[in-house]
């Protein structure tokens, strides 16, 4: 009895998924944010709208905590929950940031979860669904309100630009201004060279050789901080929007049911992703944030002679 | 003889996505591997595990980008 009631079902869902009469005509997928409306000559997007409405959901939140703050929560209240989701950051950067985990963890939870409130907006219904009409006349289509901010290149290219800067700022902080740019600008050795030079003392040729290494180097890291910010951005909104454009193939595909799986796998992927750009975030501050001694000991080996002849 | 966007953009992620498949099965045989010989580790190395996936998942969603970026901007 129960094997027949299957069988009647999974046969209905798939005439359904044939013959639907409410089918998708055709798949529209936009890669850049469509505009709204205009406030002056700048564009609001609907991308901009939706990551505005996640920072006040995520404001919200956090003022609905921390009103009635306790030591221990309830079970089921949502202090437990944010504290969870807290530790389960903040365990994970003080793996790598050791020291400084208190420093880092604002801005790092902050990423966290205004990425993944970002990435689980666009599974509630009415986020791409509900439309608007935009334009006048002939050019007059259909826009919707609202888009995951982490969908739009943009949005993730500006988070990529904020990590990137924090990690600047925390280089600057914690290793001080001089230690911070000759990573990007390492003339150390140059000036050792030349110091030699000019105070008489036999100059080493080595010296200028691991110097201009040293330059070349350094130029590798600038361009390293370029690319960061490209894999950072590439990252979370190829994953985003692939997913979008999956879930749209999939309800043109098979419009009922058969696409629900592939909303578990956004939900799994939004979650992770705004995990990967947490802890991959932490690690580059804290390499920037590494205090002078743990470097020294990585290079003490080219190090040592310098310092001797220097101090001979 | 003029080649199209579509097939360009179903090259892309073909040939993208050759790399990325190889890596992902050495990260997870790797896994599999270490938790065949230590099953009490299960936990560091499954969120390790996820880690390294999405690094090594990261590298076809360049591919994806690019492939979506030929595909629908125009």
């Amino acid at each position: 009895m129960r094997k027949a009631i299957i069988a009647v079902l999974v046969a209905l869902l798939v005439i359904a998924n044939l013959f639907t009469p409410f089918r998708v005509e055709r798949v529209h997928i936009m890669m850049q944010p469509e505009v709204v409306f205009h406030v002056g000559a700048f564009g609001i997007t609907n991308t901009l709208i939706t990551g505005v409405l996640a920072a006040v959901l995520l404001i919200v939140l956090g003022r609905l905590v921390t009103r009635r703050l306790c030591d221990v929560p309830g079970e089921h209240s949502l202090q437990n929950a944010l504290e969870a989701a807290l530790e389960l950051v903040s365990g994970y950067i003080e793996s790598f940031a050791g020291e400084h985990t208190r420093a880092f963890l604002p801005i790092l939870v902050c990423f966290f979860l205004y990425i993944l409130t970002s990435n689980w907006l666009t599974l509630v219904p009415g986020v791409g669904s509900i439309v608007v009409w935009v334009g006048e006349g002939a050019q007059r289509e259909a826009v919707p309100l609202l888009r995951s901010s982490t969908s739009d290149l943009s949005g993730t290219l500006a988070l990529a630009v904020i990590s990137v800067v924090a990690s600047q700022v925390f280089g600057v902080r914690y290793r001080g201004l001089w230690p911070h740019v000759t990573r990007f600008v390492s003339i150390n050795r140059f000036v050792v060279f030349f110091d030699e030079l000019i105070h008489g003392r036999h100059p080493r040729l080595k010296m200028l050789a691991r110097g201009v290494l040293d330059v070349f180097i350094g130029m590798l890291e600038c361009f390293e901080e370029l690319t960061k910010v490209l894999s950072f951005g590439f990252r979370l909104f190829g994953n985003v929007f692939g997913g979008e454009v999956l879930l749209t193939v999939m309800a043109f595909l098979a419009p009922y049911v058969a696409s629900l799986p592939f909303m578990g796998l956004e939900m799994l992927t939004g979650l992770i992703q705004a995990f990967i750009f947490t802890v991959l975030s932490a690690a580059f501050f804290a390499r920037a944030a590494a205090t002078e001694r743990r470097d020294e000991s990585i290079s003490s080996a080219e190090s040592q002679p310098a310092t001797e002849t220097v101090s001979a | 003889m003029e080649i199209s966007r579509d097939l360009i953009a179903g090259m892309t992620i073909a040939i993208g996505a050759i790399a990325p498949a190889l890596s992902i099965g050495r990260v997870a045989s790797a896994a599999m591997e270490a938790l065949g010989r230590n099953p009490e580790a299960e936990r560091g190395v499954s969120t390790n595990l996820i880690v390294a996936l999405a690094f090594s998942e990261a590298i076809a969603i360049y591919a994806l980008v690019m492939a979506l970026a030929i595909k629908f901007v125009a």
